[in-house]
């Protein structure tokens, strides 16, 4: 069932650039969807549109069949907003603060008192929630900043980069908290320029550049869209120019690129068939293969293959 | 209404945890009307004066008298000494402000250092020799009367105000004429304060801007109104506390008459603070920098206050008219006349003035803040 629908949506910050241009997308109840893009791409315009942080210019945007311009406030209750900043406050306690935000979504008594417990117990700060997060670790502030977005169980919880400059232990945590969220019924829209993260945990991934979604779908469909193949490594002690070029006259070659003098970076269809043809290539002119690499197609090959850049390019 | 009550408790729970926000809201003011109130009440300690009336007859035994009187205990503070010698040495050392004797049927006035001692002293004794003449007078012209009755007709005869002091009010306004010096001061840092109270408005929601809570809040079911609501309210309550703070200092310290009226003066203190929170609001919509907003407001509010004559009382006449254009001269206007004693209905003209002006930057803080969003 679709959760989150984007029709036609366009928001231009000014008259020459197009933050989102003409995005259309679907999200269904239980994915997590994946928005992977350059700093600039857009995806932080995207998701302010979603949440009703900015006016688009044309489309429409539905959220559980509410439209974020007609019904605001029935959107955002279904929404759980973990900004890319430490949105917390810095003169409340870890409690309070969740507390407050709590109350915002219109939790009271008993059941505010659970759902701050368990957000904390979630994050794993139940132990430090008397304590003010200027006393926190980086990592901890950035869990605080999801038991705030989390408490009142959203339908959809938007993630904005939230393992920016934080250390590997609590980038884990974090990840495997939005796995758990997951489970526990949430949708979950995650933006990141880290193409390893999106990956972990994504079940589909949504590609955006220049204010485009240049394409979506799960990690092998994509690929398959792309037309990206498997890639090998193959570096012998040196290489001849003889050697190389016969291995790239190979009718099976489809991708060839020398990287130096002794490694080459090759596309071979059906490798298991003909990969000795190209071993026998190497021993008839008396080169040995010191290293042998199946590289499988990745995010940032795709990312390579669909904008002509790289991801960090951007960045 | 639930949620804006949230939004102002969350704001007053956070400010009143920000040490120097409570030590300007209200600690900087009680200092400043402190050392202000010192410096002005200096003007009303009485002046010391060393008087020697010898054996001079009636003459000193009116002089006596005279400065024996309560009337006089509020301004002339007489030393009774034995000799002349004694008042110069006092007059030399700095002991008293001034120096009276009586001989051979002669005053002689020795001034001291301070012309304002110097000046309030003479003034009394040109009230004395007055009352002396016209004893002397009536002796002449009713020699039948005992001198009781010499006496009570010469009191009848003179008694108006000795002295009057710190009237810093000028012009044509004749309410303000007996407005003593620390009032007229205790007003202008009232209306000062409550425009830093303003500021701190500003200041937490650049704050909230850029540490990324207000782009949170945005984002939750709450209304716009809801928090601007919630942020006026939250400031509001600092305000109120800090009036009351300041009017209660004032007037048991510093015997500062307040007049009567206490809800127009909360009324023209509510005015000023919501004025200030939505000037506040129009000004972050336009400038995102929490420092050029500190910047920019302090030298306002420093304007403003200067210009409505809060530093020095009469600049002029131009920059009286200029002055018209600020928050705090309708403020100050109002308030000064509840002080004289007049209700909330005499100065109504001025409440009105200053809650239009509110009215009208609460409007535009609203469709500017609309407009202009957290990102």
């Amino acid at each position: 069932m679709t959760l989150v629908q984007f029709k036609g949506v366009v928001k231009k910050y000014d008259t020459t650039k197009i933050s989102v241009n003409h995005l259309n997308l679907e999200i269904a109840e239980g994915e997590i969807f994946g928005l992977l893009g350059p700093n600039g791409a857009g995806k932080s315009t995207t998701i302010h549109l979603l949440s009703g942080l900015l006016a688009m210019d044309a489309g429409e945007i539905t959220l559980d069949g509410y439209s974020t311009t007609k019904n605001p406030l029935e959107v955002k209750r279904r929404i759980g907003l973990v900004p890319q900043e430490l949105a917390i406050y810095d003169m409340l306690s870890a409690r309070e603060n969740v507390t407050f935000f709590g109350k915002l979504f219109g939790l009271r008594g008993s059941l505010l008192k659970e759902r701050v417990e368990e957000a904390l117990a979630f994050t794993g700060l139940e132990k430090y929630a008397k304590d003010k997060p200027g006393t926190f670790s980086g990592g901890m502030k950035r869990r605080l900043n999801i038991a705030c977005a989390i408490m009142h169980r959203p339908k959809l919880i938007i993630m904005d980069e939230p393992t920016v400059g934080i250390d590997p232990q609590s980038r884990n945590h974090i990840l495997e908290s939005v796995k758990k969220l997951n489970q526990m019924g949430s949708t979950i829209i995650y933006t990141s320029h880290y193409m390893e993260e999106v990956e972990a945990i994504s079940t589909r991934i949504g590609i955006m550049d220049q204010g485009k979604l240049v394409a979506h779908g799960t990690k092998e469909e994509l690929i398959e869209q792309a037309g990206l193949k498997e890639r090998l490594m193959l570096e012998s002690n040196r290489m001849t120019e003889e050697a190389a070029e016969e291995i790239r006259t190979h009718p099976r070659i489809t991708s060839f690129h020398r990287r130096d003098d002794t490694q080459l970076e090759l596309v071979l269809q059906d490798s298991q068939t003909y990969l000795q043809d190209i071993l026998f290539i190497l021993t008839k002119h008396s080169l040995k293969l010191q290293k042998l690499t199946r590289v499988e197609p990745d995010l940032e090959s795709l990312f390579l293959t669909l904008t002509g850049r790289t991801l960090r390019d951007g960045v | 209404m639930r949620l804006a009550l949230l939004m102002a408790w969350n704001e007053v729970v956070q400010l009143s945890r920000i040490r120097t926000v409570i030590l300007m809201l209200l600690g900087l003011p009680l200092l400043l009307i402190f050392l202000l109130g010192n410096a002005l009440d200096s003007d009303y300690k009485p002046v010391q004066v060393s008087v020697y009336t010898g054996n001079e007859g009636q003459l000193s035994e009116a002089a006596k008298q005279y400065f024996a009187s309560p009337e006089l205990a509020s301004y002339v503070d007489p030393l009774i000494r034995n000799s002349e010698d004694q008042v110069l040495e006092d007059i030399k050392s700095g002991k008293s402000d001034y120096g009276l004797t009586v001989v051979d049927g002669t005053l002689h006035y020795y001034p001291g250092k301070f012309a304002e001692r110097n000046l309030i002293t003479e003034s009394v004794f040109n009230r004395f020799v007055a009352d002396i003449d016209v004893r002397q007078s009536v002796a002449i012209v009713l020699p039948q009367l005992s001198q009781d009755q010499i006496a009570n007709s010469a009191q009848s005869a003179t008694s108006s105000k000795l002295v009057q002091i710190g009237n810093l009010v000028t012009g044509d306004n004749a309410d303000f004429s007996n407005f003593s010096a620390l009032q007229y001061y205790s007003v202008a840092y009232l209306v000062m304060f409550l425009l830093y109270s303003g500021m701190s408005g500003a200041i937490s929601i650049t704050e909230e801007r850029e540490k990324g809570t207000l782009l949170r809040l945005y984002a939750m079911p709450v209304s716009l109104n809801a928090m601007l609501a919630g942020k006026l309210l939250g400031v509001l309550f600092f305000a109120i506390i800090q009036s009351a703070i300041i009017v209660a200092f004032t007037k048991w310290i510093y015997g500062v008459d307040w007049g009567n009226s206490y809800g127009g003066i909360a009324l023209v203190c509510v005015l000023v603070s919501m004025a200030t929170v939505s000037f506040a609001l129009l000004l972050t919509s336009i400038i995102r920098s929490r420092r050029a907003i500190e910047s920019i407001f302090s030298l306002l509010i420093m304007v403003m206050t200067f210009l409505s004559g809060g530093m020095i009382a009469d600049l002029g006449p131009s920059l009286n008219e200029i002055g018209k254009f600020t928050i705090n001269h309708w403020a100050n206007e109002a308030l000064r006349r509840m002080m004289a004693g007049g209700s909330l209905l005499e100065s109504w003209q001025f409440v009105v003035i200053l809650g239009s002006i509110t009215f009208v930057l609460l409007s535009l803080s609203l469709v500017r803040f609309k407009k202009a969003v957290a990102l």
